[in-house]
């Protein structure tokens, strides 16, 4: 029988207090999956042990033991959650691949909405979307947000502020956005590369553990290390600013200048007063501009390369004939 | 068909490797990096019945002479000889069998010959071609073979299974095997790949970007058996293993892959065919204990250099 597979993939880093818990979740949707009458199965939770060092490991290889179906994929050192996150993807064979943090932020219970609203939306890939802050810390749910938005900005990138860890994706389109990321890669951005068909899902996330037990690190320099990724992953539009100030300056030197030559011929009296100073200025305002010019054109070259490099493709094909099998799950998750 | 053996120190064994294509070539060199001394090479053949009789007693000979010279850790068989690949025909698979159970009926004479030795017979199957279709194939799953090539392969390990001969069976079902570039043997499509990316030849992919396939390294393999056959019996091994590397790679990721390591775009076609489109995976659960594939990336690497140090491609 022709059957959806779906997969979980949930990156550890500091996770040993939370991830037994998580299991038990996900083994209960495994479980309701199994007494619906759905073609869908959730066939494997891949755990990344991204070289935690709180005794995730053990936990991991406990659980390991304990449910067939959740497989542990250790990489050699701490490498962050993106590279986690692809590790795990490449990992997994599921139609669907979801992400879930490891600190029981996002409820496995609502996989099967995120993914009946990518179907809904015809999408490729569902973002739950938060309805309010979820790390209580006003501080840290304000930055991440506003640095989105003016990263969304800068880039073009529209779909940035809807990034979120918690994430529905195609596995095809998950596995080879996986494939090009690369070590400093924002993973979301690569994800972009291979579809725009993105839809987010509101609802209600926080963090249910006490706040001294969080000690996430997420600080200022996360924060920005965070953010300086995002941007070098996108397409760097702001540049192009660079190089319109430079146009702009090179045609207003040329125009200023030979209204500044007629009014020599026509009046010369009147650049008698400060000789050499607009000649100075005009000559800076050319060569300023050509520099701007020319560096807007060299980034746009690298900006090139840099793509051609990362493996942005040329296109991508995708498979979505079996979505229908999964009609009545859309229909009953918008029924009233 | 070669003959080694382990000298003394190295536990006093022979061992038999029937077909030296790529998994039996690089089987034969992981054993002499063992300590393995090649005895003596056999011809071996397949359709000519008197050929094969001939053959087959001077195989036979050998061996039991060396087992009368005091081989008392026995003999390992490992057939990993065949003809057929995945798209072999009926008559093509069924032309094999027969081959097979000829030799076979003769192997299992020298076993009841050699009575109070350790007699081991590994056969190297296929697990692309007894699962095609399935994904996430895991204990539970059942052989479902599509084309001839796999349920000749199903015949071959039901046959092994239920021989009466004395030995202990191995059956590796291997996923698809990545060697070396240009060394004669039937290239896969990792291997097509380099070699055809280094020549700046275009490659035709049947199956699409996104179907999924399981690679793994035949020096992964080659190494995997070789221990085996050094070590003692282990009662916990199961009669029947499948080496997979257990990470699913898509055909764009495996073009991405050598692209990256090659330095430059590969010129592919994917021709669409619905039998080849289907994806093949399998679950980490069915890992074997001591099977440590490596990571691809790492094997087209080896490749690359490899093809570089030899200048096949050149």
């Amino acid at each position: 029988m022709d059957e959806v597979l779906l997969t979980t993939v949930t990156p550890v880093y500091r996770g040993a207090d939370s991830l037994v818990e998580l299991a038990a979740e996900i083994a209960r949707v495994r479980l309701q999956l199994e007494d619906e009458d759905l073609p869908l199965r959730l066939v494997e939770a891949i755990f990344v042990d991204d070289g935690s060092s709180d005794g995730s490991d053990r936990v991991l290889a406990e659980l390991a033991e304990r449910y067939d179906w959740l497989h542990v994929v250790t990489l050699s050192r701490n490498f962050g959650q993106h590279p986690a996150t692809s590790a795990g993807i490449l990992h997994s064979s599921g139609d669907w691949v979801t992400t879930l943090d490891e600190d029981l932020q996002h409820p496995p219970s609502e996989l099967l909405r995120l993914l009946a609203r990518a179907l809904a939306t015809n999408s490729d890939v569902a973002y739950a979307q938060p309805r309010q802050g979820v790390h209580g810390s006003v501080f840290r749910d304000l930055s991440s947000r506003w640095i989105k938005r003016i990263i969304a900005r800068l880039s073009g990138e529209s779909h940035v502020a809807e990034f979120n860890s918690f994430r529905m994706m195609r596995g095809s389109v998950a596995r080879a956005a996986a494939a090009v990321s690369t070590h400093d890669m924002y993973f979301d951005v690569a994800l972009s590369w291979f579809t725009n068909r993105i839809t987010t899902l509101p609802m209600d996330l926080h963090d249910p553990r006490p706040t001294p037990a969080r000690g996430s690190g997420y600080d200022i320099r996360a924060l920005t290390s965070h953010a300086r990724r995002m941007l070098m992953s996108s397409d760097i539009k702001a540049l192009r600013v660079g190089a319109t100030i430079g146009v702009t300056a090179l045609l207003t030197s040329l125009v200023a200048g030979m209204i500044a030559l007629g009014l020599w011929v026509v009046r010369p009296e009147s650049f008698e007063s400060v000789r050499g100073w607009l000649s100075l200025f005009l000559s800076i305002l050319f060569f300023g501009g050509m520099t701007a010019l020319l560096a807007g054109i060299a980034v746009e070259y690298l900006s090139t390369l840099l793509r051609l490099a990362q493996g942005k493709p040329t296109f991508f094909v995708v498979d979505r004939s079996k979505d229908r099998l999964l009609d009545a799950l859309v229909e009953r998750t918008s029924a009233p | 068909m070669i003959l080694l053996r382990f000298p003394a120190r190295a536990g006093q064994r022979l061992v038999a490797v029937f077909g030296t294509g790529l998994i039996g070539s690089s089987v034969v060199a992981a054993l002499e990096r063992k300590g393995a001394i090649r005895e003596k090479e056999f011809p071996i053949s397949w359709h000519d019945p008197i050929e094969r009789a001939e053959h087959f007693l001077a195989i036979e000979a050998e061996i039991v002479r060396l087992l009368g010279e005091g081989y008392d850790e026995g003999l390992q068989l490992v057939w990993s000889a065949g003809r057929c690949g995945f798209e072999a025909s009926q008559a093509e698979a069924d032309l094999e069998w027969d081959g097979f159970e000829a030799w076979l009926h003769s192997l299992e004479r020298i076993a009841r010959r050699t009575p109070g030795r350790e007699i081991r017979f590994c056969l190297i199957s296929t697990a692309g071609g007894l699962f095609e279709g399935q994904r996430h194939v895991d204990r539970s799953s059942q052989p479902n073979p599509s084309r001839p090539y796999g349920r000749l392969k199903l015949d071959q390990e039901e046959r092994i299974l239920a021989s009466g001969a004395p030995w202990t069976p191995a059956i590796l079902r291997l996923t698809a095997v990545v060697g070396p570039v240009g060394r004669g043997h039937r290239q896969g499509l990792v291997s097509t790949l380099v070699a055809n990316g280094l020549r700046r030849w275009p490659t035709r992919i049947v199956g699409r970007m996104e179907t999924l396939r399981d690679f793994i390294s035949v020096d992964d393999v080659a190494g995997f058996i070789a221990r085996r056959i050094h070590r003692r019996l282990d009662p916990a091994d199961p009669p029947v293993m499948t080496l997979a590397s257990f990470k699913p790679s898509s055909l764009a990721e495996i073009q991405k892959r050598v692209e990256r390591v090659l330095g430059r775009r590969l010129d592919v076609h994917y021709a669409l065919s619905p039998s080849n489109e289907m994806d093949i995976t399998f679950s980490p659960a069915l890992r074997p204990a001591d099977w440590m594939p490596r990571d691809l990336f790492a094997t087209i690497r080896d490749l690359y250099q490899d093809a570089l140090t030899r200048g096949v491609v050149v």
